[in-house]
């Protein structure tokens, strides 16, 4: 596909970083450290992963897509031509252009210009696409494993047959199986807004792969301000269409500079650069973005036909009022 | 005489007023050019952000947003329609007040609301929905008076018999 080609392209502008942080030596012993080294380096060896996730518990939706997921969880969001029908193949063209990075505390997405900040505390986090990696977080799992390690209240437990690592101050909590199969992982506060993914149904691993689930149920919670937890629930089967190994994983960070980016004010729609230097007002000039790519085209149209129906409507009425008079 | 030849016709632009901003709000939920994975189309969108807002039940947050979206075609056309009945000034008051009820609750519930009654999710505050709800709503009030006013035919014979 054209599409994914060009985003295997833009994604391979960027390098690996050496963000790795250390592993915080007085919170989690050496045997734990050990098992943990291991579980990073059998998901390093996924590297970057392709997966099919359908919709299993709602078929109102029929939600089929594909999704390549990179080294930071910046992911590419593929509708199958297959399941859509040229009408919505066309409008997902916007979606195949997208570049959503999540990293468990701030989701950033946008198109290849433009890209907007959610902290995990916003609610919009769950209206938007924050969910859909954590489905197939693979590629992810050594820079979690590093993170939550990295972090003071780092730990590692028993919880009966599967080990569990838990940072609440990295907002990180990943649990696995001896053999290495993920069967848990949650991101965010659980006091405040979290997601929590479980994986059953475990396909068996190659060699130097894990066991990949073939159903992950994805809980997104975000508590209201009355105190009550708001929580919607989605599960999915997986395919894995493709384990691109090491050599297949795209950037480790989420680089703005790096990827031409600007990042845009929700709020005001200021569009600014990396450096800093406000472009323009997104606000102002989204409507002629949205006529030059051809999106909403119907509305126009539509819109005009409320305008000529109430001017009709008016005539009307003032005719009547006319012939009452 | 004259003050009632104006209520008429402010009455009249309350209506279409109403009628297109219903019709309106409807075209832009439609015709969503920016839905929000995994959502395809506008009305998926809008059934998504009721899901997040956490009062309509999982599983009926699509018939709901279509059935507001139908409640606001029809109520459009119907209130555009000349001469409409007042029972369709009661429906559409009563479908406007639900609308900021319903506001209300989401923002008591979650401290926030963002309302995506036309289509794209805007940073419409509580303050922005409720404003515009009220005014809606008020411009159907003429509409309202002007039916009133009007005898009903029975009220005008017993009327004749008294005066006789």
């Amino acid at each position: 596909m054209p599409a994914r080609s060009a985003h295997a392209g833009v994604l391979a502008l960027l390098t690996f970083a050496s963000a790795a942080p250390r592993l915080h030596a007085q919170s989690i012993s050496d045997a734990h450290r050990a098992a943990l080294d291991r579980i990073e380096a059998m998901y390093a060896a996924v590297g970057r992963v392709s997966i099919r996730a359908t919709r299993v518990h709602d078929s109102r939706t029929e939600a089929v897509y594909e999704l390549d997921v990179a080294a930071d969880g910046t992911f590419i969001e593929l509708y199958p031509a297959a399941t859509a029908p040229e009408k919505k193949r066309s409008e997902h063209a916007g979606s195949l252009r997208a570049i959503i990075a999540f990293d468990g505390t701030t989701l950033r997405q946008g198109t290849l210009t433009v890209y907007d900040e959610y902290p995990m505390a916003d609610y919009l986090v769950q209206v938007k696409s924050c969910a859909q990696w954590a489905k197939c977080p693979w590629p992810v799992v050594p820079l979690l494993c590093r993170r939550a390690a990295a972090a003071p209240d780092a730990s590692i437990r028993a919880e009966g047959d599967a080990s569990v690592l838990e940072s609440r101050a990295a907002g990180i909590m990943l649990g696995w199986r001896d053999d290495g199969a993920m069967t848990r992982l949650r991101l965010g506060d659980p006091a405040v807004s979290f997601l929590d993914v479980t994986f059953r149904d475990f396909a068996p691993g190659a060699s130097s792969v894990p066991p990949l689930p073939r159903l992950a149920r994805v809980e997104t919670s975000h508590r209201s301000r009355d105190g009550t937890m708001l929580t919607t629930t989605e599960e999915y089967a997986i395919e894995h269409l493709a384990l691109l190994g090491p050599e297949g994983a795209g950037p480790v960070m989420f680089d703005a500079k790096a990827l031409n980016l600007n990042r845009r004010d929700r709020a005001t729609g200021d569009v600014v650069s990396p450096d800093g230097t406000k472009l323009y007002n997104e606000k102002e000039v989204s409507a002629v973005l949205d006529a030059a790519e051809g999106r909403g085209r119907e509305r126009p149209w539509l819109l005009a036909l409320v305008v000529a129906t109430a001017i009709a409507a008016a005539w009307a009425g003032w005719r009547r009022l006319r012939q009452g008079a | 005489m004259r003050s009632g030849r104006l209520l008429q016709t402010v009455a009249l632009f309350g209506r279409i007023l109403v009628g297109a901003g219903f019709l309106t709000a409807a075209v832009m939920k439609l015709t969503e050019p920016h839905p929000i994975p995994p959502a395809r189309d506008g009305i998926e969108t809008f059934a998504r952000l009721l899901e997040v807002q956490g009062i309509v039940p999982e599983q009926l947050t699509l018939p709901v947003a279509w059935s507001v979206l139908s409640s606001e075609v029809v109520l459009g056309f119907a209130l555009l329609w000349p001469g409409g009945s007042r029972f369709v000034l009661w429906c559409a008051a009563f479908v406007l007040c639900g609308f900021s009820a319903y506001a209300v609750t989401v923002f008591i519930h979650q401290g926030q609301v963002q309302c995506g009654c036309f289509g794209r999710i805007l940073p419409d505050g509580l303050a922005t929905v409720l404003a515009r709800n009220t005014i809606l709503t008020a411009a159907l009030g003429p509409a309202l008076l002007v039916g009133s006013s009007r005898r009903s035919p029975h009220r005008q014979h017993t009327g004749e018999l008294a005066e006789a």
